[in-house]
């Protein structure tokens, strides 16, 4: 795969996530969206620091790191995706509480049973 | 000395963990912990505040690299204004939120703190995308803390709009990077100029939708309006007085430094000033029908953001004007409406009701000081800060020839005024006599009313003293840059390894 492929990817995820969130009516499934439409951004983050044919910059070697610059992929958008997705599963362990909390107090996961605070 | 500026954010997030161990001693020595906490974060941030307003801007460098390669915060006068009326209203929250509240609230609030602080100071894209996520996540637990039908319905939907915006704002992070390589605010306000127009569009829409969730904006508010009232009243205070306003701190913050040049800042300010029209006429026409006070005081905020937005966008073609209004909004807006939810929304849950005729009974003394107080505050009436503020807007508006928009603003701006007085006018006609959980209640009540009333006077004499208000605003992007790239802004920014 090159990095074209990778961005269509990413756009694909995103789109979906952004669908799921919006149609979806149960919290559950809009959680599942909210996922997918994060490793979707996720993904575009790699794929922008990602260089045909190089290595993952994990410098090991004495060697790998005089020569690093030319032959390692970009390591800020990694070490960015790695708080990204911490903070990604923060989220998620948040609204699955929520959504338990959801169900017993609403007997169900269906947001469009939200409706006492209309107005 | 400016070193000082880095704690207001380590300290809280420190004592946020550590409230783990100081809970187990129970609930009013967490209490108690938080309130230390965040009074000395409160001294720091006045102390930083202060320097700024004598000398120059300051950039606090990490780690020993400088920007842009490293990480670094940025203090303008603004910031430092920003950072202290944060701190002094977490203060008065903390002493204000009686004694009902478990040690892991004061955990989350502290959390929320050093959020905050890192948000207003933070001079890196990425970590304003991961203090915002601190001040979402925390927020979301906060407005669910009841778990009641009500509190749970709110934090869902809050949750599920601030996770979509949260995501679309690091796609916006993402594409930026892409473009620029950098993440450091200055090098990409720097690069910014050479960006395409599409691209811009498309990345200025995504950072607005994306911060504009959590800055209640039109048309991306409807959370707003059921977490204010469904979270407990300390929280409806600081989302009020504190989340909200720093959200939009950001927002225009990256606004003024990624597309404000000459080719857009038409565009971008007739956008603005369209969304803040329509954020301030919405919500303050929503909010003259609640019943229900909490709410009503809920759409008044969105309806301040309004007039901020609209400050905000005056100010790209009269500085003088949009700057000043936006500062004294701001002001006025933190304490009035901190000191209306904390002294409503504890009135409220003691008289057991948020109903206009029921929710005042068990008003105390203090209660309906600040209740009338704060209302004439917001309201706009003549000592007080919000009449000032509201007077360099319109005449802001004026003076870019938005002659309709005044008739339209000030039409509503009475709209308002009605239904605050009401609420204002229940607190004080209420018979029955409450009584507060402990002393902090109501001192934090009577400093909050002090200082509506004396700030509004102090900022007038202090004109006519030749102190300059203007000096508090968005830092043009020239001399952003210019600070943060400068070597010999370094003697006056502190290196923290050395």
């Amino acid at each position: 795969m090159n990095a074209l492929d990778f961005y269509a990817l990413s756009v694909f995820l995103i789109g979906l996530g952004l669908m799921g969130v919006f149609l979806n009516r149960d919290f559950v499934k809009i959680l599942i969206s909210l996922s997918v439409l994060e490793s979707g951004v996720n993904l575009l983050i790699v794929s922008i620091g990602y260089v045909r044919g190089r290595i993952a910059p994990i410098l090991f070697s004495k060697e790998l790191q005089a020569s690093a610059v030319g032959k390692v992929v970009d390591p800020v958008p990694q070490a960015l995706v790695l708080t990204a997705i911490v903070i990604g599963l923060g989220l998620l362990a948040v609204g699955l509480g929520m959504a338990v909390w959801m169900h017993r107090r609403f007997g169900t996961t269906d947001v469009s049973e939200l409706k006492d605070l209309a107005g | 000395m400016t070193k000082l500026a880095v704690y207001t954010f380590a300290l809280p997030l420190l004592a946020g963990f550590l409230m783990w161990f100081v809970g187990r001693l129970g609930n009013r020595p967490a209490k108690a912990f938080s309130a230390l906490t965040s009074l000395i974060t409160t001294v720091l941030a006045g102390k930083v505040l202060l320097s700024l307003l004598k000398g120059s801007s300051i950039v606090v460098v990490f780690g020993g690299w400088r920007p842009p390669l490293g990480i670094n915060f940025f203090l303008d006068p603004l910031a430092g204004l920003w950072l202290f009326s944060v701190n002094v209203l977490m203060f008065l929250a903390v002493i204000g939120s009686g004694t009902r509240y478990s040690w892991r609230f004061y955990g989350l609030l502290m959390i929320l703190l050093a959020g905050l602080n890192g948000l207003i100071m933070s001079g890196d894209l990425f970590n304003v995308f991961v203090f915002f996520e601190i001040v979402c996540l925390v927020s979301f637990a906060l407005v669910a803390y009841y778990r009641k039908r009500e509190s749970i319905e709110a934090g869902v939907k809050y949750f599920v709009l601030g996770s979509v915006a949260s995501s679309l704002f690091l796609l916006a992070i993402a594409l930026i990077y892409g473009k620029t390589g950098t993440l450091n605010l200055a090098q990409i306000s720097y690069l910014s100029n050479s960006w395409p127009a599409l691209f811009k569009l498309v990345v200025f829409v995504l950072i607005l939708v994306g911060l504009g969730v959590e800055s209640g904006v039109f048309p991306l508010n409807a959370w707003l309006f059921d977490a204010h009232p469904a979270a407990p009243f300390p929280v409806s205070a600081l989302l009020s007085g504190i989340v909200i306003e720093s959200a939009l701190y950001v927002l225009l913050r990256l606004v003024g430094l990624f597309f404000l040049d000459k080719g857009a800042v038409l565009l971008v300010g007739q956008t603005l000033l369209l969304l803040g029209v329509l954020t301030f006429v919405v919500a303050e026409i929503v909010g003259f029908y609640q019943r229900d006070v909490k709410r009503a005081l809920a759409y008044s905020s969105a309806g301040q953001i309004g007039l901020m937005l609209m400050a905000f966008a005056v100010g790209l073609s009269r500085p003088d004007l949009g700057s000043v209004a936006l500062v004294l909004l701001f002001l006025n807006h933190l304490l009035a409406k901190g000191g209306l939810f904390l002294s409503v929304g504890a009135v409220s849950d003691r008289s057991g009701s948020r109903d206009l005729d029921r929710f005042a009974e068990e008003c105390a003394f203090s209660d309906k000081v600040v209740g009338l107080v704060g209302g004439l505050s917001l309201v706009g009436a003549p000592p007080f800060l919000g009449f000032w503020g509201k007077v360099a807007l319109v005449f802001g508006l004026l003076a870019i020839n938005m002659y309709a928009l005044v008739g339209i603003v000030l039409a509503v701006m009475v709209l308002e005024a009605i239904y605050l007085m009401r609420i204002s006018s229940a607190m004080l006609t209420a018979k029955g006599e409450g009584r507060q959980d402990c002393p902090g209640q109501a001192l934090s009540l009577w400093v909050l009313s002090l200082l509506m009333l004396g700030a509004g006077v102090l900022a007038v004499y202090g004109v006519k003293k030749g102190v300059d208000l203007s000096r508090l605003r968005f830092t043009p992007k020239q001399e952003y840059i210019q600070t943060v790239y400068d070597v010999s802004a370094y003697k006056g920014g502190v290196d923290i390894d050395g």
